[in-house]
């Protein structure tokens, strides 16, 4: 243990001015996030300042991780035949622990309080810094392992650089000869795209072994001082990164598809109407994205009687048989759909669907501009060949129609006032402030929730409305601007990524604390086009509160229809 | 008594270039071993093998008893080494460095360690990147001698140094390992300095071991022939003994090494071969050998033992 604590301070001394600098970065970013907690939301040029500035503190972060790992790993450097340390009394054992030690307080451990200090400044509690901890561990742990994997390998700083540089060119490349590959081949699975709820099993199972394979290549090396074998453990345990986590049978994590509710459970009751006037299209995207031939795509009208007016359709994965009198069978599966404008469709008659968001907040919402669509779900899919070959054709038509439905519900009210705030055990929504205006109001608005490890993103978006409830009237807020940040600085992959790949969005993905700030307004502008001449009187804001709507994956109701005489339309 | 080192069969390899081939010596205790050779002869891959620095590809090297691949941090506390190729930690001071080797000693002698400080001059407070060529070799000499040593291994310590700090290297390592029993394998290819110090030479050349034997035998075996015929005739009679090497002739004078020269019977040798001319034969300096020997293997290729 002496020896550990000789070596370790030896580090801790020869480093102390880029541990400074280390440290020093990490302050500048939890002071930047509790300076950008306070003016988010308040002016663009703000925002792109403070947006700006964390990515830069980002780069300068990863920098200084890099510059450390390879300078503490290479003081006793296990490539090449000079080093001091190898004709002296070193035991490996302690050697490797005190470096171990020294990434552990210093790279993982600094970070990791600063992740805490910055939760603190959105006023996080101690259980939301519990829960994002394993995340923020894990991902600290990752980054530091997986540098010194490549510090022990490499003899100097000069080396341990450019290799870097080779991993990141050598995977932009792989993943570019990969998707060259899928492309050229059409090695496309399932072109039906799994339900919005995402199993955290595989992401979990990639840490492990990236971690595992990574401290195997440390140790190893340090026990051995063989590269080429450590070389080869790390591009086992890479490519078992890469390519296990998906083959990986046991899903422990794999979370419980949402109950669509009771409605759903007799399929008499709650039906699927089609509508027989069916169309036909081609189409070029699926040449695209599989690198299968062109399609022939037959869509029709349709539409599941009896759902709740909050849930509302997301697509209809269809698997469908054509049956033709002379025996041929047709098969597809699918999940696409086409768009028309309600109501263009000629005898349509039924009344347009109300938007879930809307019909969750159980008021009229005066300034809906939104417009309805009509969604013809694909029910066969045929090449060019096949069309030709069967066109006017009439059969029975088998098919199981899963419906993906989202459901919006109302997380919660707020008063309009600044430092009102709704806050569960994962997640805050706070009035950052409330200011009127002539017409209207002006709130901005900031959302952080915590992603435990062992779970992901469940992808619901929040909308947020003025409501009175005394009026039975509501307004959507349009968001003048909006913006995210994953403040405590865990996603160095992500950083790492959006490096190494220009165009990849700065993003928040990964990152177990994420804070999205919105600057709200009414009247203003709301997507898809300006807000409708809605005039209020001043009394009705003095009455109104601040409503949360949530849209999420709400479940899937299937549905098996049998057409009798389907016919191929020939145009 | 067993040797210290003691090297059977060795062979190291680099990918495919074999760069130790098959060496064998034996380091007495107390001795000073000199491992000489030209450059690229294996001299400091041998070392390297012996230090468990590189993994030897066959053979076997035990230093201090143990097998050298399993030389771990007991045996290392007794061995001290010095390279030039050694790569010193430049960040800090000769004080620190001092400093920070002593714990990993139990052995460590401060009175030692100041008076070599003394002997060699050494800055202490000065940071051994500012340090010159010759006072880092100093430094890494302290640190290396302050614990006393059960063995000392130096690879090439001196080469680039100027006579002087040479000089003082050499009386303050080399006589000291005397005066205090040291076993000391010294790799080089300065002999000038070591030649009155040693007990003990190999010469190594392309992996091989060509000689090795105590310095004594090998310098009265070696002897430098000038013979000057009458007749101008300079072959020798019924051809050369086996042990000459390196014959050359200028005009009357034919010159050689006799490596196997026993006195009155070498001398009878050579007049029976050169009748009638003047034969003068003259001891050789341990670089006269090193010379005579290196030329010799290289026009017979590697591996001739004279």
């Amino acid at each position: 243990m002496s020896q550990v604590l000789h070596i370790l301070r030896k580090d801790v001394r020869h480093l102390r001015w880029l541990v400074l600098l280390w440290i020093g970065v990490l302050v500048l970013r939890v002071t930047l996030s509790g300076i950008g907690a306070a003016t988010a939301g308040e002016t663009f040029a703000a925002a792109v300042v403070f947006r700006e500035l964390s990515g830069l503190l980002s780069v300068l972060q990863t920098l200084t991780l890099a510059l450390l790992v390879a300078r503490v790993v290479h003081d006793e450097a296990l490539v090449g035949w000079n080093a001091f340390w190898l004709t002296r009394p070193y035991s490996s054992h302690a050697l490797l622990t005190a470096k171990l030690l020294f990434m552990a307080m210093v790279l993982v451990l600094v970070p990791l309080s600063a992740d805490m200090v910055t939760m603190s400044v959105f006023h996080a509690g101690p259980h939301q810094q519990l829960v994002a901890a394993p995340s923020f561990l894990s991902s600290h742990l990752s980054w530091a392992l997986a540098l010194c994997a490549i510090a022990v390998l490499t003899p100097s700083f000069a080396i341990f650089t450019l290799t870097l540089i080779g991993v990141f060119v050598g995977g932009a490349a792989a993943i570019l000869l990969m998707v060259s590959v899928a492309f050229a081949f059409g090695l496309v699975a399932d072109p039906i795209d799994t339900p919005t709820l995402s199993d955290p099993t595989p992401g979990v199972v990639s840490v492990v072994i990236f971690i595992s394979s990574a401290l195997a290549v440390v140790v190893y090396q340090y026990r051995n001082r063989r590269w080429r074998i450590a070389t080869a453990i790390a591009c086992a345990g890479l490519l078992a990164t890469i390519f296990l986590p998906d083959q990986w049978p046991w899903r422990f994590l794999q979370p419980t598809p949402p109950d669509v509710g009771r409605w759903a459970d007799n399929p008499q009751a709650t039906p699927v109407t089609i509508d027989p006037r069916f169309a036909l299209n081609s189409s070029s995207d699926r040449y695209y994205e599989t690198g299968g031939p062109p399609r022939r795509q037959i869509h029709s009208f349709l539409q599941l009687v009896g759902m709740p007016p909050a849930l509302a359709v997301q697509g209809v994965a269809v698997t469908g048989t054509l049956t033709l009198p002379d025996g041929t069978t047709l098969r597809s599966r699918q999940m696409e759909s086409f768009s028309r404008p309600w109501g263009s469709t000629e005898g349509l008659l039924m009344p347009p669907p109300e938007n879930p968001a809307h019909a969750a907040l159980g008021a009229r919402v005066l300034n809906d501009v939104e417009e309805r669509y009509e969604q013809w779900p694909v029910l066969l899919s045929l090449t060019d060949v096949e069309h030709a070959q069967h066109k006017s054709k009439s059969g029975r038509f088998d098919a199981v129609l899963d419906f993906r439905l989202y459901g919006s519900r109302v997380r919660g009210t707020l008063t309009i006032r600044g430092g009102a705030a709704l806050e569960d055990s994962l997640s805050r929504i706070e009035v950052v402030s409330a200011v009127p205006t002539a017409d209207g109001y002006r709130l901005v608005v900031r959302y952080w929730r915590v992603v435990p490890f062992a779970s992901r993103s469940d992808y619901s978006s929040l909308a947020f409305f003025l409501r009175n409830r005394a009026e039975g009237s509501a307004v959507a807020l349009g968001t003048q601007m909006s913006w995210a940040g994953d403040f405590a600085g865990s996603s160095l992959g992500a950083r790492a990524v959006s490096m190494a790949l220009p165009g990849f969005t700065y993003g928040t993905s990964g990152s177990p604390f994420t804070v999205q700030t919105h600057a709200l307004e009414f009247p203003g502008r709301i997507r898809g086009g300006a807000v409708g001449p809605v005039r209020l009187e001043p009394e009705w804001f003095d009455d109104a509160e601040l409503v949360v709507v949530e849209t999420a994956y709400a479940g899937t109701v299937t549905r098996r229809v049998t057409i009798e005489n389907f016919t191929i339309p020939a145009q | 008594m067993e040797p210290v080192i003691d090297v059977v069969n060795l062979s190291c390899r680099y990918r495919k270039t074999e760069a130790v081939r098959g060496v064998s010596f034996a380091v007495q205790p107390g001795t000073v071993f000199a491992l000489l050779g030209p450059n690229g002869a294996g001299k400091t891959t041998t070392i390297r093998a012996l230090m468990n620095i590189l993994r030897p590809s066959g053979g076997e090297a035990r230093v201090l008893g143990t097998d050298s691949r399993r030389l771990g941090p007991d045996e290392l506390r007794t061995i001290g080494y010095v390279s030039e190729n050694q790569e010193l930690p430049t960040w800090m001071t000769v004080a620190e460095l001092l400093a920070y080797c002593r714990p990993f000693y139990p052995t460590w002698d401060e009175r030692l360690c100041h008076k070599l400080i003394d002997d060699f001059e050494l800055p202490t407070g000065v940071r051994i990147g500012r340090l010159s060529r010759g006072m880092r070799v100093k430094a890494a000499l302290v640190s290396a001698l302050a614990y006393r040593p059960q063995l000392l291994i130096l690879d090439e310590p001196f080469s680039g140094l100027d006579p002087v700090v040479r000089d003082d290297l050499v009386h303050g390592v080399l006589e000291r390992a005397g005066e205090e029993q040291w076993s000391v394998l010294i790799s080089s290819h300065d002999l000038d300095e070591v030649e009155r110090l040693v007990d003990t030479v190999a010469f190594l050349d392309a992996g091989r071991i060509v000689v090795c034997e105590p310095l004594q035998a090998l310098q009265g075996r070696f002897r430098r022939v000038d013979v000057t015929v009458a007749n101008g005739d300079v072959s020798p009679h019924g051809g050369t003994e086996p042990g000459w090497i390196g014959i050359t002739s200028a005009g009357r004078v034919v010159r050689f090494t006799d490596t196997s020269y026993e006195g009155g019977p070498s001398d009878d040798r050579i007049a029976s071969r050169f009748p009638g001319a003047r034969v003068e034969v003259q001891p050789m300096t341990l670089r006269e050998i090193f010379v005579a020997l290196a030329r010799h293997t290289r026009g017979q290729g590697a591996g001739g033992a004279p």
